[in-house]
């Protein structure tokens, strides 16, 4: 159940335009985007999902200079291939919209089968944060002529480690 | 070129996403503008002209491309189901709309944020131009938000001396040409690609490359120099749950995301309607909407704003006001017109309907609304009276209704506002006048005075009358003539005459026979 679920999310966010890939576990998860972040200058949410992770890449000063932002999430869903975000103490909203590459790690415990039912667990989140921010692939316009333009004002790439945590 | 060439704020100006705005040769006709003209001239001159722009027939192909490919006014079974659900918690808020904007007020109030009523767009405006002048604001980044449209922000802030700038990339094209959106959603359905690289060649004072990715990118670069420098971010609002106070945004962009986020001050402008009773509700609207407006699933981002930032956070704004405007539209509630309050703002209904594409989009509506839900919304807000002819661009074929995700009778509602302009005191008139048409025809001696009466004033009226109409009469009459009155009885006579030809002849074939 829980893997069909993880390959629905896989496919639903690789159609609009991101990508997820099903790791065995956490470490695995965590080493992907070791990877995926090379050392490019780089924002590193405050999660503990992301404890353990070790980054080549510095913090810029200014996070508006940084090229890849890490998170994890409040929860997603299956069907639209959806992350959820919510800010906290040393997880700003920015990290998630002012790089040009968003990193995510997702376990599956907090993987949900549709959007209605993230928007539930979001709901009975107990106070719930000052912002929720969802995202469902790369940032994009279609103004022009309707060409669809991948990576407008966020990123141009959305890449999630999914991973089994029970 | 110039010193400024390279983009870049001049002395004065904080932005860098409008420098060297002042290079750009406007290009559009009157009706387009930004600001609509307080006597606009008549609707029939104004789609005539429509239909000869440049820009018409390539819309008019964009659109109808559009209504294909996305199938308009077709449902999956699934959606079906949403639109059902969508249509009913549409409807719930509207049975005791106030109940549910104090609810809301409660919950914001909690969240730590400041609720401002406004019941005017003149009120409106005043609250946000207070919240900029307190804060020292000078420039103020906006993500898409019909609500500041209705109330002309943008105009007034300027006058206040707050640059105010479109950030959504279909926004800020329509802001450089000095246009006002032309579709709900997709403001610069109307610009061709190359119309889009001549102006921002024009801003930029240099030859761009006419790719798509390559003028995002630029329009991109100098947006994101203001998302930083910006003091006042300006968003709408999709959806404003009453239970817990958050206020949901919709973009596909990510600068709504930025616009909350980034500057230190963040004004939510919503009208009365879009208040839903439940957080959880999202989870049949957002689908809905994302579905009806663009074929997503969901759109890519949804940013769900609860408060101002909190203690520890480092982003977020210090400050959160939202303003709440009616604007006329508690007026609809409890007639059947208020089933337009149910609305998304989707703008399939548009995309659907045959007058708006051929006309080349919403302009020659010349309302901040365009199409069908244009037709019925505009003559609800803002003063009486005005828009009220918008229902005739309309050929009540249904397909707004097919298209509506929450499932407004938009035809019937264009029938009820046909009806409400007939009988205004000014259809009065006009209906007098076709009254006493018609006693006077009823008889044959009427008839023939009448003749008599159009005979003699074709003798004693100067041909060229129409021209000499005064003030907005002109433009009505250009390109129309009086028929020669002179003549009026022309058949009449030829008929007697050949009648009584036809009774002679027959009287001499009679002898002969
Ligand atoms: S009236 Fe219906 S179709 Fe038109 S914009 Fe509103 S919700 Fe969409």
């Amino acid at each position: 159940m829980n893997q069909e679920l993880a390959e629905l999310f896989r496919d639903r966010l690789a159609e609009a335009g991101g990508s997820a890939e099903l790791t065995a576990s956490h470490d695995e998860a965590l080493s992907l985007v070791r990877e995926w972040a090379g050392d490019r200058p780089v924002l590193v949410d405050d999660h503990p999902d992301l404890t353990g992770l070790e980054v080549a890449g510095d913090r810029p000063p200014d996070p508006w200079d940084a090229e890849v932002g890490v998170t994890g999430v409040l929860g997603a869903a299956a069907d639209t291939g959806t992350l959820a975000l919510g800010p906290a103490p040393g997880r700003p909203r920015g990290t998630a919209v002012l790089p040009g590459t968003h990193l995510a790690v997702v376990p599956l415990s907090r993987l949900h089968a549709d959007y209605a039912a993230l928007i539930m667990a979001l709901g009975r989140l107990d106070p719930l944060p000052s912002g929720l921010q969802l995202v469902t692939g790369p940032s994009r316009s279609g103004d022009i002529e309707s060409a669809m333009i991948q990576g407008m004002h966020g990123p141009r790439a959305v890449r999630v480690a999914v991973y089994p945590d029970r | 070129m110039t010193e400024h060439s390279c983009g870049g704020p001049t002395d004065g100006q904080r932005s860098t996403a409008l420098a060297g705005r002042e290079r750009i040769r406007p290009d559009r006709p009157e009706w387009a503008a930004g600001e609509i003209p307080a006597h606009r001239r008549p609707l029939p001159l104004i789609t005539r002209d429509a239909l000869t722009v440049r820009t018409a027939r390539p819309t008019h192909d964009r659109l109808a491309a559009l209504n294909e490919e996305r199938h308009v006014g077709t449902w999956t079974p699934e959606v079906a189901r949403l639109r059902e659900q969508g249509a009913a918690i549409r409807r719930e808020t509207l049975t005791d709309l106030e109940k549910y904007l104090q609810q809301l007020t409660g919950s914001v109030e909690r969240n730590g944020a400041v609720v401002h009523r406004a019941g005017t767009p003149a009120e409106a405006r005043a609250v946000i131009a207070r919240i900029a002048r307190e804060n020292g604001v000078r420039l103020a980044v906006k993500s898409k938000s019909m609500a500041t449209e209705e109330i002309h922000l943008n105009a007034h802030l300027n006058a206040e001396g707050v640059e105010v700038v479109e950030t959504d990339l279909g926004e800020y094209i329509v802001q450089l040409a000095d246009e006002r959106p032309s579709h709900i959603v997709g403001p610069a359905l109307h610009k061709s690609r190359q119309d889009v690289t001549d102006l921002f060649g024009q801003l930029a004072g240099a030859e761009l490359s006419g790719e798509p990715e390559d003028l995002a990118a630029f329009a991109r670069t100098r947006l994101r120099a203001d998302f930083k420098a910006a003091d006042l971010g300006i968003s709408g609002v999709n959806f404003a749950a009453a239970d817990t106070g958050t206020l949901a945004i919709v973009t596909n962009e990510g600068n709504a995301d930025m616009v909350t986020s980034q500057p230190r001050v963040h004004v939510a402008v919503m009208t009365v309607e879009k208040v839903i009773p439940r957080f959880a509700d999202l989870g049949v609207l957002v689908p809905l909407l994302c579905d009806a407006a663009t074929k997503q699933r969901v759109s890519v981002y949804q940013t769900l704003v609860n408060g101002p930032r909190r203690a520890g956070e480092s982003d977020g704004p210090e400050q959160l006001h939202l303003v709440i405007l009616d604007n006329g539209r508690t007026k609809a509630l409890g007639t059947p017109q208020e089933e337009v309050l149910a609305c998304i703002r989707c703008g399939n209904c548009q995309i659907s309907c045959p007058v708006y594409r051929t006309v080349g989009g919403g302009h020659p509506y010349s309302a901040v609304y365009g199409g069908p839900i244009g037709a019925v919304l505009s003559p609800l807000i803002g003063d009486p009276g005005t828009d009220s002819d918008l229902p005739f661009l309309s050929s009540l074929c249904g397909a707004c209704y097919d298209a509506c995700p929450v499932k407004i009778p938009i035809p019937d509602l264009l029938v009820n506002l046909r009806a409400q302009h007939e009988s205004a005191p000014a259809a009065g008139a006009a209906r007098a006048g076709w009254r006493a048409w018609g006693l006077a025809w009823r008889t044959g001696a009427g008839f023939r005075a009448t003749l008599a009466a159009a005979r003699l004033a074709g003798r004693l009226l100067p041909d060229r009358l129409l021209a000499r109409l005064p003030g907005p009469g002109r433009g009505w009459a250009a390109g129309r003539a009086l028929p020669p009155l002179r003549e009026a009885g022309a058949f009449r006579r030829w008929f007697r005459r050949y009648d009584e030809r036809r009774a002679a002849t027959r009287k001499r074939d009679g002898r002969q026979g």
